[in-house]
């Protein structure tokens, strides 16, 4: 049988005194949508970070594909996607060269580079600045730089804040290609109801503040 | 990887400092070799202490960094990058000091040459022990098990000024330091020795010492290049919780009242920012503002008063800047701010701000009290 896209168990993150996560246990199985659900400050971000190796938990495993993040981080990062909820927007770098990059680091070749800079929505812009973006027109560029390869994981924080219509459509037509690839995903929204997320068979996972 | 913007904040403090040296060193062409040498040293060490961030902030600071933790790069990939940028920048900061060597006009060239040796020494330690010293900050920049003696380290050498697990980051620049003059040392009092016994004619044997460090290069990159690429991708993250939470506790101090007098809303910003972030940059400004005051005070520098007046303006401009905010302020004190010097929890928030928004105004005073007494 194989490893499950996600495993976590017994998470634990405090914050000063504060106690964010308080063993938080969660399997999220192939081509699943998870979406974790809670108010401010109720720790979906700290979970999605820890998830993705860019804050260490105080207690706990995290595996991603089958690949301890800690004993094996660079097998897991490679099953993984992760947006942030606050896009990257590196100085002096155009949208295409960033796309290029991370077609790079993903192993992806000049024609899948190609391809996704074709249809990603932002023909007109990618010779621009990725600093003179809008913050809609960011979080697509960020989203489509996790178009290459296969991943085993992706995780959304906040996927569609600021993306207009025909943005949210691209995303969702992604959402399912990764689905059928069998990819899980892991996302965060407080739009749940948009039509976005329509017919899209979800479990909900609650965080309440600890 | 997008690139990392250091340059102004690197070059900022090091141009007026190797001006401080220039001139200092001129106004004590007479001293001897033995004493210049001793001088050269301090104006060394203080010239890569104001870089030293600049130089080895990609190691793990960059925000580039961290962002790219959650990405599959190889951390060796990480560590060339950051080597790369540390020996440009070097190269600015060794061309920078050279160029405060090379203009003591009143000197003999053979003097000269030592003092460009001596910095040329330090310079080259600092490129080998620099990254090494990055890379065992990687290593011990991370969370050991509970008994394990390094924890134990880590919580008995912190005081609750970070977090536990980037503690080593507190000491990693001074330690960068106090290892690189250690390594230039020995070449520089052997260079002094070799110049001393044949003064008229400088010889090519100085070079070869001086460059012996190079030797030990590979071997220390090849050893702290292992130790990144094992812990950086552990490393980073707690260095980027510490820092965050270095920033001072979720709820700030009250902000002075006088503030409130400030008409413009920009400034009156500004000074808020000033007042609650200014502790640990103003720290780097001290050497330079410290031996700038020195320059004023001429070859007056031994006398007791100059002496005093100069220890008043340190000590005016370091007293402030020595309260950090704590980390753990939120689980020990919260909304509170403590001396680095003293116990935790000690002084109440009253005592805060008026400190800190005294430093600006104790600084210029200082100096003209110092200019006054001297002249």
């Amino acid at each position: 049988m194989s490893a499950p896209p996600l495993l976590v168990t017994d998470l634990a993150k405090r914050f000063g005194n504060r106690p964010v996560l308080e063993g938080l246990c969660l399997e999220v199985g192939p081509a699943e949508v998870v979406r974790i659900s809670g108010p401010n400050g109720a720790g979906k971000s700290t979970l999605l970070t820890c998830i993705a190796g860019t804050l260490i938990p105080d207690r706990g495993r995290i595996a991603i594909a089958g690949h301890d993040l800690e004993g094996a981080p660079l097998l897991a990062r490679a099953a993984l996607r992760y947006l942030p909820q606050t896009s990257p927007s590196p100085r002096g770098v155009s949208g295409r060269e960033l796309l290029e990059f991370y077609g790079k680091v993903y192993g992806a070749s000049p024609a899948e580079v190609d391809r996704v800079a074709a249809g990603c929505g932002l023909e007109g812009s990618l010779e621009a600045l990725v600093t003179s973006y809008s913050g809609g027109m960011k979080r697509r560029l960020m989203f489509n730089a996790l178009r290459f390869g296969r991943p085993a994981l992706v995780i959304l924080d906040e996927p569609v804040a600021g993306v207009d219509r025909s943005g949210r459509r691209a995303f969702r037509a992604q959402l399912d290609r990764w689905r059928s690839d069998g990819a899980a995903v892991l996302l965060t929204t407080h739009e749940p109801t948009d039509h976005t997320f329509e017919a899209l068979p979800m479990r909900v996972v609650e965080l309440d503040t600890p | 990887m997008p690139r990392v913007d250091v340059w102004p904040h690197g070059v900022a403090i090091a141009l007026p400092l190797a001006v401080s040296w220039a001139v200092l060193r001129h106004e004590r062409a007479s001293v001897s070799l033995n004493e210049a040498q001793t001088f050269d040293l301090v104006f060394g060490v203080l010239m890569l202490a104001v870089g030293v961030h600049a130089r080895n902030f990609p190691f793990q600071h960059a925000t580039s960094v961290l962002q790219s933790a959650s990405l599959p790069l190889p951390r060796a990939l990480m560590w060339r990058r950051a080597v790369r940028h540390q020996r440009l920048v070097l190269s600015v900061h060794y061309a920078i000091g050279l160029f405060a060597v090379c203009t003591w006009g009143a000197l003999q060239h053979s003097e000269i040459l030592l003092a460009a040796l001596d910095w040329t020494c330090m310079c080259c330690a600092a490129a080998v022990v620099e990254p090494w010293v990055s890379g065992a900050a990687a290593r011990w920049g991370r969370r050991f098990p509970e008994r394990h003696p390094i924890a134990e380290l880590q919580r008995s050498i912190g005081g609750g000024w970070t977090r536990p697990e980037a503690v080593v980051h507190l000491y990693a620049g001074a330690g960068a330091l106090a290892l690189t003059a250690a390594v230039a040392m020995p070449l520089q009092l052997m260079m002094l020795a070799s110049m001393t016994r044949a003064v008229p004619s400088p010889s090519w044997e100085p070079f070869t010492v001086a460059l012996a460090p190079l030797a030990l290069l590979p071997m220390m990159n090849w050893w702290g290049q292992r130790w990144y690429e094992g812990a950086a991708f552990e490393s980073t993250p707690w260095l980027h919780e510490a820092t965050r939470t270095l920033a001072g506790p979720p709820t700030p101090d009250r902000a002075p009242a006088w503030i409130r007098w400030i008409p413009d809303p920009a400034r009156r910003m500004q000074m808020r920012q000033f007042c609650r972030t200014v502790s640990l940059p103003s720290l780097r400004l001290l050497g330079p503002t410290a031996w700038t005051a020195a320059a004023l005070t001429g070859d007056n520098l031994g006398d007791p008063i100059v002496l005093a007046a100069v220890a008043l303006y340190v000590s005016a401009g370091l007293s402030p800047a020595l309260r950090v905010p704590p980390t753990q302020a939120t689980e020990r004190l919260p909304c509170a701010t403590v001396p680095l010097s003293g116990p935790l929890g000690r002084l109440t928030r009253r005592a805060l701000p008026w400190t800190w928004a005294l430093c600006p105004v104790i600084l210029p005073l200082a100096t003209i009290v110092t200019y006054v007494l001297v002249t």
